[in-house]
């Protein structure tokens, strides 16, 4: 922090600092609980530790009482009931047999509350539909290496996507039409959305493992592990002829993209943690965990947070500089500079990590940079807005990249998030459900703003809400070959960029994780 | 068992309502797809869940939609279970999870209001002054860890043991040991930083 006045506060001694957080009495053994009674007698740091630890939770479970829901959901209920109305007319082994393949395109829905008999119907009409889909999908597997050239549009792109779910299938559709390229079984569930890069897809998996697809077919090339499923894959980049991977163990390695070897390996990249310990823990045989998450690859150089904001760089896994400052939160690297929002938006030196000023006012940013001149920022306070005042969700703001000088900024009256940005248009989406209490609309919404200045072009509006785990909303949003492509719990959506009207909806009903496609992530996280 | 369906309304937020009958009887109900043993599931956890999620993205109003979306993948998800279930771990997993999502996809943080691009902003004329004790531990409670964050409430939200935490999120108890220390040690660090106090 920036305050003249402020020093550190006072640090337990390292060796107890986990022993002062066990709360109940089975979390310490007996023999550990007494001797942690000897320290505290001789050892006023940590008994003054010890006094702010328990006042500090006081503050935190005295914050105003969260009001629950006033009743159990009209969408939850419904649920309930008609959960026990399909057992009856689909027996569950029925269901579970039936193949998990995407919907044939779909118009947008406009019931709001089916009833039950109508989602009865809707349920043998979705089993009707899937049986009829999974038809259609084989024959177009079988037939993609004789027809990909005749049904693709000149201007399609690949997209590369996988269910959600215990046994992940992949697929390849393409952008223009949603009609399927290919088709793989991974067979395992996946944690974050694909890797498209270098003519390869990259599957992150909950078991550890990359598995790796061919982009053109879907052939599978290699997989390798490169976490345990206890600590996941934070992280995937592509860089050159590597796949760097971050790991919740603290792992940062970077494996060849042609066969999965390792090029080089970082563990436990906290070198404060291990100055710590080593100075004031010397015997200790244990090392302290470092969760590392990787963010960013930006021109070579991997940001991101372990115990302080990191770069490292990607060609040898070696730190360029660390700033131990910011210990977490989003970033966005531009103009040789890093946006780092702390309690303001901090503007570091991206060649040191040097502090050069700040943006804006105290509070908490979600920011993105949308091209090389313009980085945008979004904030959310609409939800607290006084009885009697305009409601106002969020504000958008752009600042040149070039001076950090506000351009525009203007006032959102829905609680849309920042999704992505190209250099003509901003998307934002949001989810409101039935029983939002702010009043907003119920329903799925996707708005296309003017890069350039913020107005809006076209506001896309999806007002059903039929118990399919809607809520969830707009997951992403990216535009490719004039198709803006989006992920909800109710399927995956192309538009028409220019006028948002629907070109396709697939996958309806199903949780995916994509779509992506070749160059979009090259310097990008997924998931981040 | 007659399902007690009565209000809650007495109950204080947070604290779970009384349960009639064992909740693994229950629970074993609600496995089985009977709705009304799913209510009183709904009714024992509706508040605790709700304030948990709450604090965990910071929005009242997005905790109590993510409860819903607890309870309906929880509702969708009780079938396909095996073998015996520890309930309130599994649920509260749950709803981790469904937090986790939502802060994925939306970052959605919350701000102060704004007034102009300022030239010299270097810091902050005492937050303090701006926001309440408990914005200002809204805002501390956000920048923690995620992990870290999911671990301290779930200790003092939901007073869960290290070990159940350890089983809900399926991870070994040493790790719970020091997300909870590092988060306690950072929020306490945190709200003196932002508090701009001196703390000798």
């Amino acid at each position: 922090m920036k305050t003249g006045n402020t020093s550190t506060p006072l640090r337990p001694c390292s060796e107890w600092v986990e022993k002062l957080n066990a709360l109940h009495q089975g979390d310490l053994p007996l023999n550990l609980r007494i001797e942690l009674h000897q320290h505290l007698e001789t050892c006023s740091r940590c008994q003054a530790v010890l006094a702010e630890y328990r006042a500090m939770d006081v503050l935190i479970t005295g914050l105003p009482p969260v009001e629950p829901l006033p009743a159990m959901p009209a969408r939850l209920q419904e649920l309930v009931g008609v959960s026990n109305e399909a057992a009856q007319a689909i027996p569950m082994h029925a269901a579970q047999e039936t193949p998990s393949l995407p919907a044939a395109p779909v118009s947008t829905r406009t019931s709001a509350n089916p009833s039950r008999g109508r989602l009865t119907k809707r349920l043998n009409l979705v089993v009707a539909m899937l049986v009829v889909a999974a038809l259609l999908g084989g024959f177009l597997v079988l037939s993609t290496a004789r027809r990909t050239g005749s049904f693709a549009s000149q201007h399609s792109t690949p997209l590369y996507l996988a269910t959600n779910g215990p046994d992940s299938v992949a697929y390849a559709i393409n952008s223009a039409d949603s009609t399927i390229i290919w088709q793989h079984d991974l067979g395992h569930k996946l944690i974050k959305p694909p890797l498209a890069a270098g003519g390869n897809v990259y599957f992150p998996s909950d078991d550890g493992n990359i598995y790796v697809l061919r982009a053109s077919d879907g052939y599978p090339l290699w997989h390798a592990r490169v976490s345990s499923p206890r600590f996941p894959i934070m992280g995937l980049f592509a860089y050159k002829d590597l796949i760097i991977v971050g790991t919740e163990s603290g792992d940062l390695a970077a494996l060849s993209a042609s066969n999965g070897s390792t090029s080089w390996h970082i563990q436990d990249p906290c070198a404060s943690s291990k100055t710590n310990q080593s100075a004031s823990n010397a015997n200790s045989s244990e090392p302290y965990p470092c969760s590392l998450v990787p963010l960013l690859l930006v021109n070579g150089v991997i940001y991101g947070f372990a115990d302080g904001l990191y770069a490292w760089n990607a060609s040898n896994g070696q730190v360029i500089w660390r700033n131990a400052e910011y210990q977490a939160g989003s970033l966005v690297v531009s103009h040789g500079k890093v946006y780092v929002p702390y309690g303001y938006i901090a503007v570091l030196d991206a060649s040191n990590g040097h502090f050069l000023h700040s943006l804006g006012r105290p509070g908490i940013y979600q920011l993105l940079v949308a091209n090389d001149n313009i980085i945008y920022l979004q904030g959310s306070s609409g939800l607290r807005s006084p009885p009697g005042q305009p409601r106002t969700s969020s504000e958008l703001f752009a600042f040149r990249l070039s001076n950090d000088t506000l351009l525009w900024r203007r006032t959102l009256t829905t609680p849309a998030a920042l999704l992505s940005v190209t250099a003509s248009s901003i998307y934002l989406g949001d989810a409101i459900q039935a029983n939002n209490l702010a009043g907003f609309q119920v329903g799925t919404d996707l708005y296309s703003l003017r890069a350039s200045d913020g107005s809006q072009q076209w506001h896309w509006h999806d007002s059903a809400d039929d118990g399919i785990v809607s809520g969830l909303g707009v997951v992403s949003a990216f535009e490719v070959n004039s198709v803006v492509c989006f992920l909800t719990t109710n399927g995956i959506y192309g538009l028409q960029a220019s006028t948002g009207k629907v070109l396709w909806h697939v996958f309806q009903g199903q949780s995916m994780q994509g779509p992506v496609f070749q160059g979009q992530s090259i310097e990008s996280p997924i998931g981040a | 068992m007659q399902p007690n369906l009565s209000s809650r309304a007495n109950d204080p937020p947070g604290e779970p309502a009384q349960m009639p009958d064992s909740e693994s009887e229950i629970v074993e109900r609600a496995r089985a797809g009977d709705g009304m043993a799913f209510t009183l599931l709904f009714q024992h956890y509706n508040a605790p869940i709700c304030t948990y999620i709450a604090r965990l993205v910071d929005s009242d109003e997005q905790g109590r939609d993510l409860a819903q979306e607890t309870f309906i993948h929880a509702w969708k998800s009780l079938p396909a279970l095996h073998g015996e279930l520890q309930f309130k771990p599994w649920l509260y997993r749950i709803a981790i999870n469904v937090a986790r999502s939502h802060l994925r996809r939306t970052r959605l943080v919350r701000w102060l209001p704004w007034t102009e691009h300022e030239q010299n902003p270097l810091w902050i004329a005492g937050p303090e002054e701006q926001v309440g004790e408990a914005e200002h531990i809204h805002q501390v409670l956000a920048r923690l860890g995620m992990q870290s964050r999911v671990c301290l409430l779930l200790q003092l939200y939901a007073g869960f043991s290290q070990r159940e935490i350890a089983t809900a999120l399926n991870i070994s108890e040493k790790s719970v040991s020091v997300y909870v220390s590092r988060g306690r040690e950072q929020f306490r660090q945190l709200y003196h930083q932002m508090k701009g106090d001196i703390v000798q």
